[in-house]
């Protein structure tokens, strides 16, 4: 269903969430070296579609997620840029608002979220948290509304008196996501939703995932390292390497014709166990330290297509296709990688 | 050899396998409070629940199954890191539940675990150097140019190299899969012929999964070291072992050649763990297991075959009875064994 949103979302002009040039750094105190987390990162995201964000631990993409939530540890800060939601600028709204925003406009299944229910709450209690918060649902209604939402993640209602430790990972990970939908955001942002979940409660979450999005028509970004995953899910795909979004393309033409090298290399690393590589590449090197970065393309120093002038100046991310933009020099020589 | 030789074909090498399990069971007794357990009977946990299994010389086999399956219990089982309840292991003909612990210590030499999380496995403390040459210290090999020789040669092996550029380095001084080629190396120093391997790859992003995995497939080739693989990542199974088992609630309950198991599984389990691995094309629908994700605990089996509850062509005769451990035909060449009465077992022509 949302995939063909994909087609409309190119023409609609407000988009739901536009975020231009932010970066956002982390430092304990003024005179520490700033980790470049994310720096001048710009995506849009349409309501009804998907927008996958993939790349590599450390590439910046939690942190990416973090900022649009405002949610950020206390080193973190949000230095330059803009993130708007529905046209209006949420990067600096002060703490105070930041609440309003929080659960009812975004909200967020964080990483390992299955492991971040309090021991001592039910769960039915910590579900209702959100609801109470923002005053949603009258209270003497919020019991039904709670048993509603644990229905719409296939969980039994009576799931509501129970704790935390009484569930399994995949009802746990079920449970964050009915609280994430509980005040019907706009903007639903998740944070690895299947890693450390086996196979089978990973297909079942990412098909809840596209069934809640078909009913309730939020944007949703997905941030994982799990390519394949991310690959089914999403309208649209970044791939982010070193703080930087380096390629951004609908998912079909992504995988089929990358045009950065980074792209091209971690889809060859993918062993599709139907289908088997011979040999499964690996991607030598190690990502750039980011309070240090490179002058010149972050990716040069593991990359095979790599030449002086990459190592000198940085590429920008340019339009290479339809929809499709790759920040490399060398783009038009990947397909022979 | 005992009267079954008569009955059973003869093997088709005269070698043993390395490692021979025989009807393994880990049982351990679920902690209730001490009031509870005055009044009702324990609950018996069923974790490892009769595996057979027997693992050629040089061979990689991987076990796949979800979590709470067993997996990780059979293989702390099978070197004795966790005690067995009943059954037998022999290693190289040498029943390790025989084995007193003084012998049981000296045997570990040859039998080694690597662990999944590399960043909890390894004493942040000390150097690549001290951390190689603490299993050496613990079983008698003192010589220092023996132990050098050794880090020299497990650091090569696993490709950190210069290897005399890691010696002083500590482990936050490493990325996760260099971290991941220390714990191998520290299994090397010892020159063991069979490793058990959790998780290997599954904490590593795609990117350098494939290094650690052809580095197993490098050090059983020029090493010769049997594995066994605990892993969820079935594409890794695929691509790294000669044969995979499939573990539910305690048992294996399909086993074959790795490419067979995954291409055309037999058990209706197989089925559905295979049919939830998602294909990275975005064209194709999103993939459903059909089963549900509700994995039971193995404290109150059902009836039966234990996987009846949860499977899609379950009869009436499967509530009620075990399905058999056989034979079953196979597109491949190679034996496939399966337990569940809806699979036809092979027909023996008869001689």
């Amino acid at each position: 269903m949302s995939k063909q949103i994909q087609e409309r979302s190119a023409d609609t002009a407000g988009a739901l969430l536009s975020v231009q040039n932010l970066s956002t750094y982390y430092s304990e105190d003024e005179t520490d070296v700033p980790v470049r987390a994310v720096d001048g990162v710009n995506f849009e995201i349409a309501r009804g579609e998907t927008y996958g964000l993939v790349g590599e631990s450390g590439c910046g993409k939690s942190t990416l997620g973090l900022s649009l939530i405002r949610a950020l540890p206390p080193q973190g800060d949000i230095v330059d840029g803009e993130i708007r939601f529905e046209g209006r600028e949420i990067g600096q709204l002060p703490k105070s608002e930041v609440k309003d925003v929080q659960w009812a406009d975004i909200s967020m299944i964080y990483q390992g979220a299955q492991n971040a229910f309090n021991p001592v709450k039910t769960v039915g209690d910590q579900i209702r948290e959100p609801l109470r918060v923002h005053n949603i649902v009258p209270e003497g209604e919020r019991e039904r509304r709670v048993r509603e939402l644990l229905e719409k993640v296939n969980l039994q209602p009576d799931v509501a008196e129970q704790y935390p430790h009484e569930l399994s990972g995949g009802m746990k990970q079920r449970a964050a996501i009915a609280m994430a939908i509980a005040c019907e955001p706009d903007l639903l942002i998740a944070d690895e939703p299947t890693t450390a979940l086996d196979v089978i409660v990973q297909a079942e979450v990412l098909n809840m995932l596209q069934q809640l999005q078909d009913d309730l028509n939020f944007g949703m970004l997905v941030i994982s390292h799990n390519l394949a995953a991310i690959m089914k899910l999403s309208d649209r795909i970044g791939v982010m390497y070193g703080g930087k979004i380096v390629e951004s393309a609908p998912a079909e033409t992504l995988y089929d014709a990358p045009e950065h090298p980074y792209t091209a290399l971690l889809l060859q690393s993918l062993i599709d166990p139907r289908r088997p590589p011979d040999q499964v590449e690996t991607i030598e090197g190690t990502p750039p330290d980011l309070r240090d970065p490179p002058s010149g393309c972050r990716f040069a120093g593991r990359c095979p297509l790599a030449t002086e002038q990459c190592r000198d100046m940085e590429p920008p991310l340019e339009v290479v296709g339809e929809a499709h933009e790759a920040a490399c020099f060398h783009h038009e020589e990947v397909s022979e990688l | 050899m005992s009267s079954e030789s008569t009955t059973t074909p003869p093997p088709e090498t005269s070698e043993e396998p390395i490692l021979e399990v025989r009807n393994l069971e880990k049982h351990y007794v679920k902690s209730t409070g001490w009031l509870e357990s005055l009044f009702a009977d324990e609950e018996r946990v069923r974790a490892v629940d009769g595996v057979n299994l027997s693992i050629d010389e040089g061979e990689i086999f991987s076990i796949v199954g979800e979590s709470g399956c067993g997996k990780t219990t059979l293989g702390k089982t099978l070197l004795r890191v966790i005690e067995s309840t009943a059954g037998e292991i022999r290693f190289k003909g040498t029943d390790l539940a025989s084995l007193s612990d003084s012998e049981m210590q000296k045997m570990r030499q040859h039998l080694q675990i690597v662990y999944q999380d590399p960043f909890e496995a390894l004493n942040p403390k000390r150097t690549v150097r001290g951390l190689l040459r603490q299993p050496m210290e613990i079983h008698g090999i003192t010589d220092e140019t023996e132990q050098r020789d050794r880090i020299y040669r497990a650091l090569e092996d696993v490709n950190l190299l210069p290897a005399g550029d890691f010696l002083d380095r500590y482990p936050e001084e490493l990325s996760g899969g260099q971290l991941q080629r220390v714990l191998f190396a520290r299994a090397l120093v010892l020159d063991p012929e069979f490793i058990v391997a959790d998780e290997p790859s599954s904490m590593l992003d795609a990117s350098v999964r494939a290094r650690v995995l052809d580095l197993i497939d490098e050090l059983r080739d020029d090493r010769n070291i049997s594995f066994f693989i605990i892993t969820h990542d079935i594409g890794a199974a695929r691509y790294l072992s000669d044969r995979i088992g499939v573990m539910y609630l305690g048992r294996i309950v399909e086993m074959g050649a790795a490419a067979g198991i995954v291409d055309d599984p037999k058990h209706p389990y197989s089925k559905a763990l295979i049919d939830s691995i998602p294909s990275p094309d975005p064209r194709e629908p999103l993939e459903s297991s059909g089963i549900g994700s509700e994995v039971p605990e193995p404290v109150d089996l059902p009836s039966g075959c234990r996987f009846h509850p949860r499977c899609p062509v379950a009869t009436e005769h499967c509530r009620e009875a075990d399905p058999e451990w056989r034979e079953v035909p196979s597109a491949d060449d190679a034996v496939r064994m399966t337990e569940c009465h809806e699979v036809e077992p092979k027909q023996t022509p008869l001689e």
